[in-house]
């Protein structure tokens, strides 16, 4: 291996440029300190909704673990996503694609896996096609946002190589913690409602990530093609 | 610590990752010696890295200046502690990636001069394949996806779990393709000579 000090001259344009901005910068946090503030935010939802709105009607039937423990469950896999979409935002700290390409499967795999479990253990209510009560999709998107808009700056604070994989697991986690929320206040547990409606709710985001990502790397591109 | 005390802890930290990660401390502080000591260490092995992936010596220089101005740019993303090489090769090839999208369009229809093959150092075991233009050669015929971790372990010397980390990819992954490229590389120089 080579030496680490070759003694390679520091060209004088280079030196310019960099003396032009000498101020100090302060580090990034790394991604699990800075989750933390998508965990605060999740759980003052997590509380404040269903104070707001009230439980679903059939929660106690429910029982603790599927209503509650289901809800947690996915805000904790969210936020994992979220982590994920963190370090993905830092260059040389994201995963490899099967890990990011298993988080993505795991989003709605966790939402079905709480879909099915609540509409067994409520004894298989029936549903209609299409399925009823489409304004969940907009009203679990909307109560996304927050999520996703912090998530967003806190990507967008970083430096992401791959923009839309930061973007797609960012709005994806987004989505999957906001719809452990959404679990504990939405009335409907037929199985199309919910993977219909709220699984719509949460590709919305991960699409909307996606985007975003993609808007980024093109702006990016563009300033690259302008700046030579 | 002040501007002073960075410097001094700079210069003293001696060669090497620990002596990179110092520096990178410094220079997040405002030391510009920092920055220096970086260039110095990384300058010659990243510009190898970008002719091997631009295949061109002057795109690659200018690659190189990119790097480092996008590396300024976004210092505060590097986290104290954690090695500095995935950091800044991951950044190198982020400025690679956007010089080939800007210009797709152009280089689909250019064909590569033997002349502008890369120039990077060959390390003794490689050389052992061929010669080194023979080797540079069978290099540059190579998929970017496969001459990457070849380059990035087997001829500048970084561990697998550093060359995952810059490619964004798992490190058995990186020791498969660094693996598998080797043996193409056999195969190709096989065929060749």
């Amino acid at each position: 291996m080579k030496p680490v000090n070759d003694g390679q001259p520091l060209p004088e344009a280079l030196r310019r440029a960099i003396e032009a901005d000498p101020r100090p910068v302060r580090p990034l946090a790394p991604p699990p300190v800075r989750v933390v503030w998508v965990a605060l935010w999740a759980a003052a939802i997590l509380l404040a909704v269903p104070l707001l709105f009230g439980l679903r009607h059939d929660a106690s039937s429910l029982g603790f673990v599927p209503s509650w423990g289901a809800a947690v469950a996915e805000c904790l896999v969210g936020l994992c996503v979220v982590l994920l979409a963190l370090r993905e935002a830092v260059p040389g700290s994201g995963t490899g694609l099967a890990v990011r390409v298993s988080a993505l499967v795991a989003v709605p795999a966790v939402q079905a896996a709480v879909a099915a479990f609540t509409w067994l253990r409520l004894g298989r209510p029936g549903g209609r096609f299409p399925p009823a009560a489409m304004q969940c999709l907009p009203m679990e998107s909307t109560l996304a946002l927050p999520a996703l808009a912090l998530t967003v700056f806190l990507v967008a604070r970083a430096y992401a190589v791959r923009p839309r994989w930061a973007g797609v697991l960012g709005g994806a986690g987004a989505g999957l913690l906001t719809d452990g929320v959404w679990h504990l206040i939405c009335p409907f547990a037929d199985l199309g409602h919910v993977l219909v409606w709220h699984g719509g709710s949460v590709l919305a985001l991960a699409v909307f990530g996606w985007l975003a990502g993609s808007v980024v790397e093109r702006i990016r591109r563009r300033r690259f093609r302008e700046a030579r | 610590m002040d501007g002073a005390a960075n410097t001094r802890a700079v210069a003293g930290a001696g060669t090497g990752e620990d002596a990179l990660v110092a520096a990178m401390v410094a220079y997040q502080r405002g030391t510009m010696e920092a920055f220096e000591t970086i260039y110095s260490a990384l300058a010659s092995p990243l510009r190898g890295f970008l002719r091997v992936l631009a295949r061109e010596r002057t795109v690659a220089d200018d690659l190189l200046q990119e790097t480092f101005l996008q590396l300024h740019r976004v210092r505060h993303t590097y986290e104290p502690g954690r090695p500095v090489k995935p950091w800044v090769y991951a950044i190198a090839r982020n400025v690679f990636l956007m010089h080939r999208r800007a210009g797709a369009r152009r280089s689909r229809h250019e064909a590569i001069a033997d002349d502008e093959l890369p120039e990077i150092p060959v390390p003794p075991d490689l050389e052992a394949l061929g010669d080194v233009p023979t080797l540079r050669k069978a290099l540059a015929r190579m998929p970017e996806a496969r001459r990457e971790p070849l380059v990035l372990h087997h001829i500048l010397g970084m561990s697998f779990r550093e060359v995952g980390a810059a490619l964004g990819i798992s490190e058995g992954a990186a020791k498969v393709r660094a693996h598998r490229a080797l043996r193409e590389l056999r195969m190709l120089l096989g065929s060749s000579g």
